[in-house]
């Protein structure tokens, strides 16, 4: 290969390796500026507030649950005649209509049962039959968005409302925690996951002045928010939420996490669970970077979600597989071409994910404590038992360079060359391959006997890689412009509010 | 003291009524909300919260420091 071409595919190939860093890098600015969101609450501005709520609670058979979550509802710690809960039966099969007639006697000028007659289009046009009906009211002076199995702390709506006292902010959400009850390897896995992209990745985004969204279980919107974003949730995509939070950013108005207010959810126990609920959401953030392509690097559009941050933010996610196949290629291609150079990165890229590694899931276990507790083996094991042996190898090398060769040798076992350059290559190629061990674990986990490898395979490739390879599936999905489905997770209705 | 009213606050078994007085200086009652649950204070909420965002910042400065900890005796560990 001639000289020019060979140190041009070096340049190429250590870029490549660069640029798989960057989601390392948004993870780590994220977190390191945490410890100062204690300035960005806005707390000192705030006053006593209790505006008349509306919370809507879109529903389709959930007789089993909808008893509780109005019971739950009716005892929040909030002003009784400031709150109307509407329950917005999207044609239900079930005995939701005998339910709810047993809750409006029992509360009666509270709670309202609006009844589509026509249904499954949706969560989306479920909210905006009853969106159309509440500020067709003057009553509303605020409208909260939630699902109906989660549960809201007592005290959660008011520490949400309190941030409406200032006008600037047009709608607030809350910190929602996996509450399975009892849990099982999945919801920990969940549990933890939720620590780093909400109390910890919306903590910074507060603090760097855009949200990239709003939880859907948990939204408050100030009646001239709904109002100003066209008094209905967008259902041209399967991201209503991430849709609402642009557009109410867009239009003005700031969006606001409150991670002191909590809200408990059942999150998916398996991984077709998982799978179905994170297509849906990723193939929503595939059709919001689509529509607003306008807004990326755009600080004209608007100075924050436009700017550098976010819009890092929002590709180091989106693209987040890109990243990581990109250095393996990057790393494997410079194994035939330089080898030092290739050893250099990988130690490099590995100390960086080890820095990286250890801050986060560290300061992810102090931000939530009660979470850490249930799910720390689960944070520990976030990347995979693979990734994580790579990253001790990366920080301690003569573990392995020194002391396992010992070992080999003590035992009589010698490494032939092309096993050990295999091994190398490996280590190269696993932060691509990651996924399709993460997508094998999907694969087997209905078929009988074998399945019961699909939570080790989790274990070894990471939860991590998991999510990722969902990424993948929503890309395709989306190229082959599949039918969008409005696939609603199932719900057992086991979740239950956590006091340790 | 405001240009147009002031707000005074008072509770009476564990109700929060809000009066105000009126630019004549009649005291008019508001048609705010009644808080039917006890325990609850403003103030002593937002300082709870607070007090927790703050914890956040001695947490990433213990982190960070156990970190530069850990690398630095892992330099001493490998270099002896």
């Amino acid at each position: 290969m001639p000289a020019e071409i060979l140190l041009i595919v070096k340049i190429f190939c250590t870029f490549l390796v660069f640029f798989s860093t960057l989601p390392l890098v948004m993870s780590l600015i994220q977190f390191a500026v945490i410890g100062f969101h204690r300035f960005f609450t806005g707390y000192e501005r705030l006053s006593e507030k209790f505006p008349r709520v509306a919370i809507i609670v879109p529903a389709w058979n959930e007789a089993p649950v909808l008893s509780n979550t109005v019971d739950q509802l009716m005892s929040l710690e909030y002003p009784r005649e400031s709150l109307r809960i509407y329950v917005v039966d999207d044609a239900s099969t079930d005995n939701t209509p005998e339910v709810m007639a047993g809750k409006m006697a029992e509360f009666e000028g509270n709670v309202f049962h609006l009844r589509r007659e026509k249904g499954g289009q949706g969560k989306a046009h479920t909210l905006n039959h009853g969106i159309g009906i509440i500020l067709g009211d003057d009553w509303c002076e605020a409208l909260l968005i939630m699902d109906a199995d989660v549960l809201f702390e007592k005290d959660s709506l008011r520490k949400m409302a309190r941030h409406l006292s200032d006008k600037t902010i047009g709608a607030v959400t809350a910190y929602i925690k996996e509450g399975s009850q009892p849990g099982n390897y999945m919801t920990k896995f969940i549990s933890f996951e939720y620590i780093t992209a909400q109390a910890a990745s919306r903590r910074a985004q507060n603090i760097f002045g855009a949200m990239a969204c709003l939880a859907g279980g948990a939204q408050l919107h100030t009646r001239e928010n709904l109002l100003a974003i066209g008094g209905a949730i967008d259902t041209s995509s399967l991201a209503e939420d991430t849709f609402t939070t642009f557009k109410t950013q867009l239009n003005g108005r700031r969006v606001f996490f409150e991670g002191n207010a909590i809200v408990w959810a059942e999150e998916p126990a398996d991984i077709l669970g998982l799978w179905k609920q994170r297509l849906r959401w990723a193939r929503g953030n595939v059709q919001v970077t689509i529509q607003f392509w306008k807004l990326w690097f755009n600080k004209k559009m608007h100075p924050q979600m436009g700017g550098l941050f976010f819009t890092l933010n929002w590709f180091s996610i989106f693209l987040m597989p890109v990243f990581m196949v990109s250095g393996s290629i990057g790393l494997v291609t410079l194994f035939f071409v330089d080898f030092p150079l290739s050893w250099a990165l990988f130690r490099l890229l590995w100390i960086m994910s080890a820095i990286v590694y250890i801050f986060v899931t560290f300061f992810s276990f102090a931000i939530d404590i009660q979470s850490a507790k249930y799910s720390w083996k689960q944070g520990i094991l976030f990347p995979g038992a693979i990734s994580l042996t790579l990253i001790i190898y990366s920080v301690f090398p003569p573990l392995f360079e020194v002391y396992a060769f010992k070992l080999l040798n003590l035992l009589g076992i010698t490494i032939p060359p092309l096993i050990l350059n295999g091994l190398i290559l490996f280590m190269y190629a696993w932060i691509g391959i990651c996924m399709a061990v993460a997508y094998l674990a999907k694969w087997i986990e209905k078929i009988k006997y074998v399945g019961l490898l699909a939570q080790p395979f989790v274990y070894i490739a990471g939860f991590g890689p998991l999510l990722c390879a969902i990424i993948v599936a929503s890309y395709i999905m989306e190229a082959r412009g599949a039918e969008m489905k409005w696939d609603k997770t199932e719900k057992s209705g086991k979740v239950g509010i956590k006091t340790n | 003291m405001g240009q147009d009213r002031k707000i005074r606050e008072s509770r009476h078994q564990d109700e929060l009524n809000l009066e105000r007085i009126a630019d004549d200086g009649r005291l008019v009652v508001t048609d705010s909300p009644k808080i039917s649950f006890s325990g609850y204070d403003f103030k002593t909420e937002l300082e709870g919260d607070a007090r927790n965002e703050r914890r956040l910042l001695w947490a990433e400065v213990l982190i960070v420091g156990g970190i530069i900890g850990f690398v630095l005796l892992r330099n001493y560990l490998l270099s002896s």
